[in-house]
């Protein structure tokens, strides 16, 4: 850096945040343009002081950290379970089987999760995820139950199937995408193991949602054009966004939508 | 999920298929062409007579038509373009009778799953991995479907992976 750059990047930073506001959009426009034209010092392209940066360390992704993070949806899954079985009544009482089931199978699945982290050096984790709690989990929960300013569904036991299914697609979706990742062979094809069982339970929970045989191919609402529920939605598992609509309708008929998506990087437990 | 290894993992796998998981894609890329006309035999002999399951057994015909393309765009040239013959000759009286064909479409979707998750703990390749394991995901999909198709109504039932029938 040149004395004339440095002498400008001084000036900038010994305007206070409030005097850099005050001056304006066009004035800090015009300080750049004038500094581009300068004919005795090179263009400058800022006129603050961005300051040091602190980069955050990447975290290693490894087997131990995807399999952790497996183990974490795992106990997420059925700590939902545990909050949505209570909504399942009615017609939809029988349900309350298949999530005592799965439930005992996301207990048997996180602990061959866990089998496997020890196994490869790793120390197991029997907690839930709190990242996909926070950002899923307890807001669906919210739109079913209302609170102050959100009304409870006139449905809630279908929204706790909603729920559910989101959750079993979302573990299957979660296995499918680690599994060109993890770099251990068997590892992988426990993995996959594992996320097939978690694509059979979404697949019966929709039958229980929607157990109509027109229902299993994809279809679209020919009112709205969003696709129905399917128990065959696509043929290669997909890794998109779930789409989770729940909860009272709003004036306009419009329930709420939810977008789920699999453990990213601020999701993974790492050691 | 966008997750990808640590840029300094000194073991990262290769991407493309290896040498080694050729023979496997192969023979995966073959028991889907399989699986495709055994649906197909199933949808010309009129084996279910419902509207809407038909359409189910037509999108079974198109899903494994669309593993079997998709596994020889990953094979190129090894691509043989034809069905495993013996496990047409094994479904394929079963296929064509309506009193059988829901119960040997089960057992197939269980076997395809079955060798597909075989296969990803063989496959080097992060490319062919994946695209099986987008593959298993599905067809486990398929298997509680078929096993309904079949009358099962119990947990266990539409859960089992049983492939001998």
């Amino acid at each position: 850096m040149n004395d004339n750059n440095q002498t400008k990047l001084e000036f900038a930073g010994a305007l206070n945040r409030r005097q850099l506001l005050g001056l304006g959009g066009s004035s800090l426009l015009g300080a750049a343009l004038l500094a581009a034209c300068s004919h005795d010092t090179p263009p400058a392209t800022r006129v603050g002081d961005a300051g040091t940066t602190t980069t955050i360390a990447e975290p290693e992704v490894n087997d131990v950290v995807l399999l952790r993070t497996a183990a974490s949806l795992e106990y997420t899954v059925i700590e939902a379970y545990a909050q949505l079985a209570p909504f399942l009544t009615g017609d939809f009482a029988s349900a309350k089987d298949a999530v005592d089931r799965f439930v005992a199978d996301h207990e048997a699945h996180a602990n061959a999760i866990n089998e496997l982290v020890v196994s490869i050096g790793g120390t197991a984790y029997t907690k839930s995820n709190d990242r996909i709690n926070r950002l899923y989990i307890q807001p669906a929960v919210e739109i079913i139950t209302g609170s102050d300013t959100i009304e409870p569904s006139p449905t809630p036991a279908e929204d706790a199937l909603a729920v559910a299914i989101a959750l079993e697609n979302l573990a299957a979706a979660t296995y499918q995408s680690v599994t060109s990742v993890l770099e251990n062979l068997d590892v992988r094809k426990a993995a996959i193991s594992i996320g097939q069982t978690e694509a059979r339970h979404a697949t019966i929970l929709t039958r229980t949602l929607a157990p109509e045989l027109a229902a299993i191919v994809p279809s679209k609402d020919p009112t709205t054009g969003a696709d129905n529920l399917s128990a065959l939605p696509s043929a290669f598992g997909s890794l998109s966004s779930i789409s989770l609509t729940i909860g009272a309708p709003n004036e306009s008929g419009t329930k709420t939508s939810l977008s789920v998506d699999t453990p990213s990087l601020n999701s993974l437990i790492t050691e | 999920m966008s997750i990808r290894p640590s840029a300094d993992s000194s073991a990262a796998p290769p991407a493309r298929p290896t040498k080694n998981d050729m023979p496997t894609l192969v023979a995966l890329h073959e028991a889907e062409l399989a699986a495709r006309d055994l649906y197909r035999i199933a949808v010309d002999s009129n084996v279910v007579s419902d509207e809407d399951a038909s359409a189910v057994v037509k999108l079974m015909v198109e899903h494994h038509r669309a593993y079997g393309q998709a596994l020889a765009g990953l094979i190129g040239k090894l691509a043989s373009n034809e069905a495993d013959a013996a496990i047409v000759d094994a479904h394929k009286a079963a296929f064509a009778s309506a009193s059988q064909f829901a119960g040997a479409a089960n057992a197939l979707e269980n076997e395809l799953t079955l060798r597909h998750t075989g296969a990803i703990g063989v496959l080097e390749g992060t490319e062919g991995a994946a695209l099986v394991a987008s593959i298993v995901i599905t067809e486990s999909r398929h298997a509680v479907i078929t096993a309904e198709l079949n009358g099962a109504t119990s947990l266990d039932a539409l859960l089992s992976t049983e492939v001998a029938k």
